[in-house]
């Protein structure tokens, strides 16, 4: 069952860098915004492993969890679209922030 | 520290012996000695209380175990990720650093059913930029490879991989590398020989917490400070500074 939600000015889907940014401009301009995010509701306790670099740079642990979810692509108009199976260079992050969270991992 | 000395192919232990034993941790003490890092990080006296006694360091591993494969395909890994990261004047090599044990230990978890990966089908090859597209999981790529593997060197030498001579077993890996030891019909040696350098180099450097980088041997060796829970007290320093590394059971304890 669909849970309608009460009106709001401006919907915001995704929470990163960009949506962040937007959100805080529309807010500040005086609309009222709803923003959505996906993944789990991290704390700063969740990350007091942060460093561990298996988990989160190869283990892709605040990347979206392909199992559940991914993009099918292809090259050129002539290539059959197959399903992302696992990460290679192009990584899905979710949370609240977005690449502002993760950074990719790139920080050990 | 287990050691592995009686293995058939195993080389002659040159320096192993020294590695595998207190030296290293020794002259690490030597080097932070009287250095006012020391006094920084409480754990650091408990690593100096662990150097000088060497039953701290002697303790049994009961992590050194199997979880996944059996003893003869643990072998195998064991010889074929030493030649991929071997033992050397630098240091010790994939044996001495748990390598095997961690990829065991990988397998055995979600990585080795592919718990995080879209596995549905339907299944095409697909080109090298769309990457991987096989329906096997981490551990079915281990244990294929390793049987055809394993059977790629009886025929060819009559002898399994951990028995032949170091050079033959470089042979054996540059033609996985090369692709050209069938293992399925769809999955290549090479792509098998890309898991096992990948996993070998994760054994190397990640976190001891997962079996391999045994007392953070990997991380000395590039003098990687490991998981430092913070540089603050050494930002301001414009002196290059030598740090023992730390791993992230220090980080439980704060």
């Amino acid at each position: 069952m669909a849970v309608k939600l009460a009106k709001t000015d401006v919907v915001v889907v995704g929470m990163g860098w960009a949506g962040g940014i937007i959100a805080s401009e529309a807010s500040k301009a005086g609309l009222k915004v709803v923003g959505l995010e996906r993944g789990k509701n991290r704390q700063t306790s969740d990350f007091a492993m942060g460093h561990d670099e298996l988990r989160f740079e190869h283990r892709k642990e605040l990347m979206q969890d392909l199992s559940k979810e991914t993009v099918t692509f292809r090259n050129n108009p002539s290539m059959q679209a197959l399903p992302m199976r696992k990460y290679g260079a192009f990584h899905l992050g979710d949370g609240v922030g977005g690449a502002g969270l993760h950074w990719n991992g790139c920080t050990h | 520290m287990n050691d592995s000395k009686n293995l058939p192919g195993s080389k002659p232990m040159s320096r192993r012996s020294f590695v595998k034993g207190f030296g290293t941790g020794l002259l690490m003490m030597g080097t932070m000695g009287s250095g006012m890092l020391a006094g920084m990080m409480s754990d650091r006296k408990g690593n100096t209380q662990a150097a000088t006694a060497p039953s701290a360091h002697s303790a049994l591993v009961f992590t050194d175990a199997l979880m996944f494969f059996t003893k003869e395909q643990f072998q195998w890994v064991e010889a074929v990720t030493e030649r991929i990261f071997p033992y050397d004047d630098l240091g010790p090599g994939a044996k001495a650093l748990g390598v095997a044990i961690f990829i065991d230990h990988q397998l055995a978890g979600p990585w080795g059913i592919n718990a995080r990966e879209y596995m549905a089908g339907p299944f095409h090859p697909g080109s090298p930029t769309q990457g991987t597209q096989t329906h096997l999981t981490h551990q079915q790529i281990y244990l294929n490879g390793i049987q055809a593997v394993s059977q790629w060197c009886q025929n060819k030498y009559q002898k399994g991989f951990v028995e032949l001579a170091q050079t033959q077993q470089d042979e054996v890996l540059a033609a996985m590398e090369k692709g050209e030891i069938p293992i399925l019909k769809g999955y290549s040696s090479q792509a098998f020989f890309e898991v096992l350098k990948a996993n070998t180099l994760e054994g190397v450097y990640s976190d001891p917490l997962y079996g391999g980088n045994r007392n953070m041997n990997g991380w000395k060796l590039k003098q990687y400070p490991g998981a430092q829970m913070s540089y603050y007290g050494y930002i301001e320093e414009s002196k290059k500074i030598d740090l023992d590394p730390v791993s992230l059971k220090d980080h439980l304890s704060h």
